[in-house]
């Protein structure tokens, strides 16, 4: 009688024991799928973050930039002061303004890009801003310059955003 | 069986705990580090020039004395120092308000930090000399440095600030009392 109890329970307890390994078996293959995952997610991270830095295989639009820097050496350039001759970022701000005024700034690039240039005060208030209003979510070229003129003792922060 | 089914909801759950758990640590490190390097290298040579850029730019303004005003905002500030280094920006004395304003709206609110160091030559050893007029601490790898001469003269105001530490080169022969050195250091923290 107790032989026969302790077959039944052999029985039972190997059953029991092949359906338990075979549980675990499973989810041996599930943490290995998950381990797999964020493996694959970290690589991906670290390749997406990598491009960004390293410069060659950077994704990052530097077209932008440079035509936004090259906007701004033109104006500060082309409209320097023949009394501020003696220094870089004088500018004559009337003969500056008028220009920015009569020009279409979508020219300055080809029709290629939209340029906005924006002029403010050292208090961070807008003098004059001309062109299309800058898109949100676009990439944009930007650039900030300083600028001094002839005619006042303020000085001037010149934006230009293209994009 | 139904306790194995059980046991194996067990551990896909502790699996996606895990894996949630893993995904907001990474996410975190992710966000709390700026990415922007701050040791020189290839790959930061154009924030590098964009910067000396902006440094020449803000250098000859904040040097540039226009007709409309007596002296440049930086000589001003300079006739008027007491001679001793600032620390975390420029405070406020006599005459320093022009500069300040405009030190402020170009590096401090661009996240920009600055030290700007003053040579002159002292009047015993007649050895160049420099001081620091505002220190905000030692500068990163990245940092650039750009320099520029101001002109002291007789007709300055005397026996106050920066003439003070230096002496008239010449005696009366010309109008030129000396020269100092503007060193800008600046760089992106």
């Amino acid at each position: 009688m107790i032989t026969i109890i302790m077959d039944k329970k052999r029985n039972e307890c190997e059953i029991v024991n092949r359906y338990k390994s075979c549980g675990q078996e499973g989810q041996v293959g599930i943490d290995y799928i998950t381990g797999i995952v964020i493996f694959v997610g970290v690589v991906y991270l670290v390749l997406y973050l990598s491009t960004n830095i390293i410069t060659p295989i950077s994704k990052e639009r530097l077209d932008t930039q440079y035509m936004a820097q090259s906007i701004s050496d033109f104006l500060i350039i082309n409209f320097s002061s023949e009394r501020g001759v003696k220094s870089l970022n004088v500018v004559n701000l009337t003969r500056m303004l008028s220009y920015l005024n009569s020009t279409e700034l979508n020219e300055l690039t080809n029709w290629r890009y939209h340029v906005n240039i924006t002029i403010r005060d050292m208090s961070g208030n807008v003098v004059q801003s001309f062109g299309n209003k800058v898109p949100e979510f676009v990439d944009v070229g930007y650039v900030k310059r300083v600028i001094s003129t002839t005619q006042t003792a303020e000085r001037f922060i010149l934006e230009v955003f293209v994009w | 069986m139904v306790k194995n089914e059980v046991k194996a909801q067990t551990f896909t759950f502790e699996a996606v705990m895990a894996l949630i758990v893993l995904t907001l640590v990474i996410i975190l490190i992710v966000l709390a580090i700026p990415l922007t390097p701050l040791t020189s290298s290839a790959a930061n040579v154009q924030v590098e020039n964009a910067l000396e850029s902006y440094g020449v730019d803000v250098l000859n303004v904040i040097c540039y004395k226009s007709p409309a005003e007596d002296y440049s905002p930086m000589k001003e500030a300079l006739l008027f120092w007491n001679g001793e280094t600032m620390y975390g920006g420029i405070y406020d004395y006599p005459y320093s308000s022009r500069l300040k304003n405009i030190i402020s709206e170009t590096f401090e609110k661009e996240g920009i930090a600055y030290n700007i160091e003053i040579g002159y030559f002292e009047p015993v050893t007649m050895s160049f000399k420099t001081v620091y007029f505002v220190w905000n601490g030692y500068p990163s790898d990245n940092a650039v440095t750009v320099s520029k001469i101001i002109t002291l003269y007789d007709t300055d105001p005397t026996n106050q600030g920066i003439k003070v530490f230096t002496f008239d080169i010449d005696g009366d022969v010309s109008n030129l009392y000396n020269v100092v050195e503007v060193r800008l250091t600046i760089w992106r923290m």
